[in-house]
């Protein structure tokens, strides 16, 4: 039997781990080999029909709407991003990001003076890897085996409950000032000391929770950067998050928190943020892009009585006005996602389910709200 | 057919210099004027300029690095807009400026995905990129190797796989040397790869590219960017090639004395001395302009020694299986001595070297300053006493560690329009650009003569790209979608298994993914031919 090997879809690593078998004439996705890809195939289903006439639907409530916000959520392919800001020009909408943690770490790192590298770069197993926040093991299934699974032994972990305080600790420490922290810390503090080169992964998820960490995370990292040749990659917590965020820039410039008026971009990533917006601004059309499931509760709730126009590949577990059923880059659909460490992967359309593309879905609505 | 009526003709190729004289364009190229015509349309060159359209060779404009750039510049709109616009800004201000082909600098073939996406949204314009290779690991293997056919076959290959225009080395091997922490290497110096030392790579990929018959020679960067002193390696460069055709860029960053202290001073004069002898060499300048500018280059190891001279946080994305993606923050400012000396080292190079078939003006966007100053760079080549305006606004280092007093010379729109157009068309070897003969692309700018020389190149009365009008009075019609300009040199393909397997084994993923991968179709393509084919 001939197996073949493809990019996964479910997770910012994008290994190989979907699998195709030759069927009498045809390849046939058979299974993923990972347990998040397993268990998020397996929730997929090209099946549940849509409801009729979803385009027309969705372009009557954006021509009656003075002020749509456009939410970007969960993952989607690098090439949507594009369409979903020429939808946000053509009108006049608010584009936001329902999260930018990632993004914002990912960028604070690189600016800390920390290097970044791709995968295959990372440091030799002799230096030192640091762990913020929970093991990535469980958003990122093989996230040891890029890494290095002896690399495990080594590792300093900077655990989410008292991030702040352990990273005050080592700041401390590194610079030779009497503190009473733990022996844990002054441990990780003289490993770190020691270390010619090492790698900092931080894991968004779990950083984001503690704004106060954040900054004592980059000022730590800062100092890190201006003694050695240390790396820093943020881990984030949905597929191609750090691609949206490239997509974006390149359209825009920015990666989150905008308004299009005319031809210009406003941009304000303080006062643009979703919850703000839904409760100081007079909205009337949301338009989600992705994974709608994704978005955290307090979110939903704030949503309630929005009218509301969903593009995602599931279709959505709560009440909208408009579902269009989108296809999934890398099982029925093409598209271009990001790797974690910034390298563009293109995704295959393994399988035909009729649906159409999420750019196509979008040129369409602007078509029809031109018109 | 249309026919341009009675305009001062500027054709350096055809020698034509200012001649009031018609040019008829059947559709998309230059054509003969007919001898019975009719039916045609009728443009009033009258008081108007028509010349050639631009043909940029070296500017960052695309992929990675850009994105880099974005995340230090997000909260200053002017400087975001100036330096790092969305593509397809940029490709409309090159279009206002009378520009229709256009080349991002350096791509990696790693992240080419990435730079392509870019390219493809400048719509209107023909665009490019040059491949980084001079740290790729599967080349320098061949290097080592020192089997030309070895060498041949993989430059062909990586150019493939990232939809490369042109073979770029970026001080090469240093970045294998920087990420192996191997101090900054000379010319003779291993970089820690068998005996492989930059001597060798750039000769040995000059040869092969050379051999191949790309259109474009080997588009070099050369070592010690940017430092005081940098003439005597930059020289050294120079004679290496050995007067073999390669294209050097930005070497305004490279014609540097030093004083007594260790400073800056202009070694253009010198720099222009040993450049001139060489007959196959192309150059851009790279001229610095007053203001923000962002540092963006692989050249890790350069870019490592001037933020730590700057103390500026740089970004720096090491790639595997090859070099990295850097940027860092820049400011020239009129009252310090250094970026006067680069200003006046920039000028000076300019004026003194007599041939601008062979040195071409470019910023080097955005690490000397944005693109959309050319109207101003040309103001002051053209102009002495804007330029003498300018030396006088600047600290007075730029004067007195320069030649530039001693230069006299002002441009003649002629060779303006060759060092814009027809050289650096000539440089990239795209013999349908840059002239008015028949049978050319029918690519024009058409300015309305004016005394003020920099108004006049920001708003040309009309450009041309293929035979349609694409801007007037400022407003462009972006209706095309513009072409992709690529090499697909000849190669043995036998040789496929083995690259790929290689390959793998120096990244972390499948080689069927890497770079563009092996069946990328591109949208709009224009494919332009190599002259050597492999028997």
């Amino acid at each position: 039997m001939n197996f073949l090997s493809v990019a996964c879809p479910f997770c910012s690593l994008h290994c190989d781990d979907l699998h195709l078998h030759y069927d009498g004439g045809h390849w046939v996705l058979i299974s993923p080999t990972c347990p998040l890809a397993t268990r998020k195939y397996k929730d997929w289903d090209p099946i549940t029909a849509g409801p009729s006439n979803p385009v027309q639907e969705a372009v009557k409530i954006l021509n009656k709407a003075q002020q749509p916000l456009i939410l970007l959520t969960g993952s989607m392919e690098q090439e949507v991003v594009l369409s979903a800001v020429n939808l946000a020009r053509a009108t006049s909408a608010y584009l936001v990001r329902d999260s930018s943690y990632a993004e914002n770490i990912s960028s604070a790192i690189q600016k800390a003076g920390l290097l970044s590298c791709t995968l295959a770069d990372l440091p030799e197993p002799t230096d030192q890897v640091v762990i913020l926040g929970d093991d990535p093991h469980g958003t990122l299934p093989r996230f040891w085996e890029f890494v290095g699974n002896n690399k495990k032994e080594k590792v300093v972990w900077v655990q989410t409950q008292n991030i702040f305080e352990s990273i005050q600790g080592l700041r401390l420490q590194n610079k030779g000032l009497k503190t009473s922290f733990s022996k844990e810390i002054e441990g990780a503090a003289s490993r770190i000391a020691k270390a010619n080169s090492g790698v900092v992964f931080a894991n968004a998820g779990s950083i984001s929770e503690n704004e106060n960490a954040l900054t004592e995370v980059l000022l730590w990292m800062k100092e890190l950067g201006d003694l050695k040749k240390w790396y820093g990659q943020v881990l984030p917590s949905s597929s191609n998050e750090l691609g949206i965020s490239q997509g974006m820039r390149s359209a825009t410039g920015y990666s989150d928190g905008m308004i299009f008026r005319k031809r210009k971009i406003y941009h304000d990533p303080r006062s643009f943020q979703i919850e703000k917006i839904i409760e100081y601004h007079e909205l009337d059309a949301l338009v989600i892009i992705g994974d709608a499931d994704h978005l955290p509760r307090h979110i939903l709730q704030k949503m309630e009585g929005l009218t509301t126009v969903i593009l995602s590949p599931e279709k959505p577990s709560f009440q909208t006005d408009v579902w269009l059923p989108c296809p999934r880059a890398g099982i029925d659909a093409q598209g271009t996602m990001l790797r974690l460490d910034g390298i563009p992967i293109k995704l295959e359309s393994l399988v035909r389910s009729g649906r159409t593309l999420i750019q196509n879905s979008l040129a369409q609505l602007i078509q029809g709200i031109i018109k | 057919m249309i026919v341009i009526r009675d305009a001062e003709v500027f054709d350096y190729a055809h020698g034509i210099n200012g001649t009031i004289r018609d040019v008829w364009v059947d559709g998309q190229y230059i054509a003969a004027p007919p001898e019975e015509p009719s039916g045609y349309e009728e443009i009033d060159g009258k008081g108007c300029i028509l010349a050639p359209a631009g043909v940029e060779i070296h500017s960052h404009i695309a992929g990675y690095g850009l994105d880099s750039i974005r995340q230090f510049l997000s909260n200053n709109f002017a400087d975001l807009d100036s330096l790092a616009p969305s593509p397809d800004t940029i490709a409309e201000r090159y279009l206002k400026l009378g520009y229709t082909t256009i080349f991002d600098a350096a791509s990696s073939p790693l992240l080419s995905l990435t730079t392509h996406r870019d390219l493809d949204r400048m719509r209107g314009v023909d665009r490019g990129t040059y491949t980084l290779m001079g740290d790729h690991a599967l080349l320098l293997e061949a290097l080592a190797s020192g089997n030309a056919a070895e060498i041949r076959d993989t430059i062909a290959w990586l150019l493939k796989l990232s939809g490369g225009y042109a073979v770029k080395l970026v001080n090469p091997g240093s970045g294998f040397a920087w990420k192996n922490n191997i101090a900054s290497p000379g010319l003779d110096d291993s970089i820690g790869w068998n005996d492989l030392t930059q001597r060798k790579i750039i000769q040995r990929v000059v040869a092969a590219v050379n051999e191949m018959g790309l259109p474009h020679p080997v588009h070099l960067h050369a070592r010690k960017l940017g430092q005081p002193g940098n003439q005597l390696d930059f020289v050294e460069t120079i004679h290496a090639l050995d007067g073999q055709r390669a294209h050097l860029c930005h070497i305004q960053f490279y014609a540097y004395g030093s004083d007594d202290k260790g400073g800056y001073t202009s070694a253009a004069e010198r720099v222009v001395k040993c450049i001139s002898a060489y007959k196959n060499l192309t150059f851009d300048i790279g001229q610095i302009v007053p203001g923000l500018a962002m540092a963006i280059t692989a050249d890790t190891s350069s870019l490592d020694s001037l933020r730590q001279m700057t103390h500026h946080p740089w970004i720096s994305h090491q790639l595997e299986g090859e070099g990295g993606v850097n940027t860092l923050p820049l400011e020239y400012l009129p009252a310090d001595p250094t970026s006067a000396i680069q200003w006046a080292t920039g000028m000076e190079l300019l004026l003194r070297f007599p041939d601008p078939t062979r040195m071409f003006l470019t910023t080097d966007h955005p690490n000397g300053g944005p693109f959309t100053a050319y109207p101003q760079v040309i103001n002051w080549l053209m102009d002495r006493s804007a330029r003498d305006e300018m030396v006088h606004s600047l600290h007075p280092a730029g004067a007195s560690k320069s030649g530039l007093s001693a230069c006299q010379r002002e441009y003649t729109l002629e060779e303006v329009f060759a060092m814009t157009s027809y050289g650096p068309a000539k440089s990239l070897g795209l013999t349908e650009r840059g002239h008015l003969g028949v049978g050319a692309l029918a690519d024009l700018r058409c300015y309305k003569k004016q005394s003020d020389l920099k108004a006049m190149f920001e708003n040309p009365a009309w450009v041309m790209r293929q035979g349609r009008v694409v801007v007037k009075n400022g407003k462009v019609r972006k209706d095309s979608a513009g072409r992709t300009l690529l090499v697909r040199p000849s190669w043995d393909e036998g040789r496929r298994k083995s690259l790929l397997s290689s390959l793998s084994k120096k990244i972390s993923f499948q080689p069927v993914h890497y770079g563009l991968g092996e069946d990328h179709i591109f949208m709009n393509e224009l494919e332009v031919p190599c002259s050597s084919k492999v028997s």
